[in-house]
C-alpha cells in the first residue's frame, strides 16, 4: 500500500522497509515449521485412513457437521474482518481497523465457544476413544476420534493464542500505537490466516469424511 | 467512501463470498449419497480455498521472492515427509 504510516523502527532496523521485509520473512519460517508440524499429523490421518476406510468413515459419520460447518463459516468470515482491519490500520482508516478487530474477536471467541459445545455433545455421545461405553470397535473409528481430539485441540490452542494476538491490537489502538506499528497487525494477520487455512483443510478430513 | 476505502472493505468480502461459495460446492457434493471421488473433489476445493487466503488475505504473490521461496520450501520438505514415510510403509 502506497500511503502506509510511518512504521515504529526497532532495532537492528535502520529502514521500515529492511524492517517489514525481516518480520515477513521471520513470520513465514515460522509458518513453515507450523505446516510440518500439522503435516505430521495429517500424514497420520492419511495412513489411518487407508488401513480401515469402512471403520474411519464409520467412526467420520458420528462427527457434528452442523457445529462444524458453523465453525468453518465463523473463521472464514474472521479472516474477512481481521484483513478489513490490516488495511484499513495502513490507510490509517481508525474506525474500520477497530469495528474489524472487534469483529475478529467476536468471531474467534464464537468459534471456541461452538468448539466447547460441539465437545460437550461428542462426550455426552461417549465419543472418546478411552471411554468404557465407546460407541465403536474398529481400528478405523478409534483412530478418527483420537485424531479429531488430538487435532481440533491443537488447532483451539493455535487459535486462542491468535485471540491474545488480535487483543493485543485493540490495546494497541487503545493507546493509541497501532497505526506506526502496523507490522504488528499484519504479523498478528498472517498467523491468524494460517490458523484459518488449517481449518479449512480439517472441515472436509473431519465433519465430511463420513458422509 | 473514497475508493481507496471501499476497496479495503469490497475485496476481503468478495474472498470470503468466494470462500463459502466453495466450501457450500464441498459440503453439497459430500452429502449427495453414492458419488465418485468424495475426497478427491473436497481436497480439491481446499487447495483453491488455501490458494485464495495464501493470495487475497495472505498477500503471497505480492511478497518478495525470499518469502515466496520460504512458503513453497516448506510444502516441498512436507512432500518429502509424506513421499518417504509412505514409502516406508508400503515396503514393510
Amino acid at each position: 500500500m502506497s500511503s502506509r504510516p510511518v512504521a515504529t523502527l526497532v532495532e537492528p532496523f535502520e529502514e521500515p522497509e529492511r524492517q517489514h521485509e525481516a518480520m515477513v520473512f521471520g513470520l513465514w519460517l515460522f509458518l513453515a515449521t507450523e505446516i510440518l508440524f500439522f503435516g505430521g499429523f495429517f500424514f497420520l490421518y492419511a495412513v489411518a485412513r487407508l488401513q480401515d476406510p469402512s471403520g474411519f468413515a464409520a467412526g467420520g459419520h458420528k462427527a457434528n457437521l452442523l457445529l462444524g460447518t458453523v465453525n468453518t463459516l465463523l473463521l472464514m468470515s474472521s479472516s474477512a474482518t481481521l484483513t478489513v482491519a490490516e488495511r484499513a490500520i495502513q490507510a490509517e482508516w481508525r474506525r474500520a481497523a477497530r469495528v474489524g478487530i472487534v469483529a475478529t474477536l467476536a468471531l474467534g471467541t464464537a468459534f471456541l465457544l461452538v468448539k466447547g459445545f460441539e465437545y460437550h455433545e461428542d462426550l455426552s455421545e461417549h465419543l472418546f476413544p478411552t471411554m468404557p461405553a465407546f460407541p465403536f470397535t474398529a481400528v478405523g473409528a478409534i483412530r478418527f476420534w483420537s485424531f479429531y481430539w488430538t487435532i481440533t485441540l491443537v488447532h483451539a490452542v493455535h487459535l486462542t493464542i491468535g485471540l491474545a494476538f488480535v487483543a493485543r491490537l485493540l490495546w494497541l489502538d487503545r493507546v493509541g500505537t497501532l497505526g506506526p506499528r502496523w507490522m504488528v497487525t499484519e504479523a498478528t494477520t498472517l498467523y491468524w490466516h494460517f490458523v484459518d487455512v488449517v481449518w479449512l483443510l480439517l472441515w472436509p478430513l473431519l465433519y465430511l469424511a463420513g458422509r | 467512501m473514497t475508493p481507496e476505502r471501499r476497496a479495503i472493505v469490497v475485496k476481503p468480502l468478495l474472498v470470503w463470498a468466494a470462500l463459502i461459495g466453495l466450501g457450500a460446492i464441498s459440503l453439497g457434493y459430500a452429502l449427495v449419497p453414492a458419488v465418485p471421488f468424495k475426497p478427491l473433489l473436497s481436497l480439491s476445493v481446499v487447495v483453491i480455498q488455501a490458494s485464495l487466503v495464501l493470495g487475497a488475505f495472505m498477500q503471497l504473490g505480492k511478497a518478495s521472492a525470499l518469502v515466496r521461496m520460504t512458503a513453497l520450501v516448506s510444502v516441498v520438505w512436507l512432500s518429502f515427509l509424506f513421499l518417504m514415510s509412505f514409502a516406508d510403509l508400503a515396503t514393510r
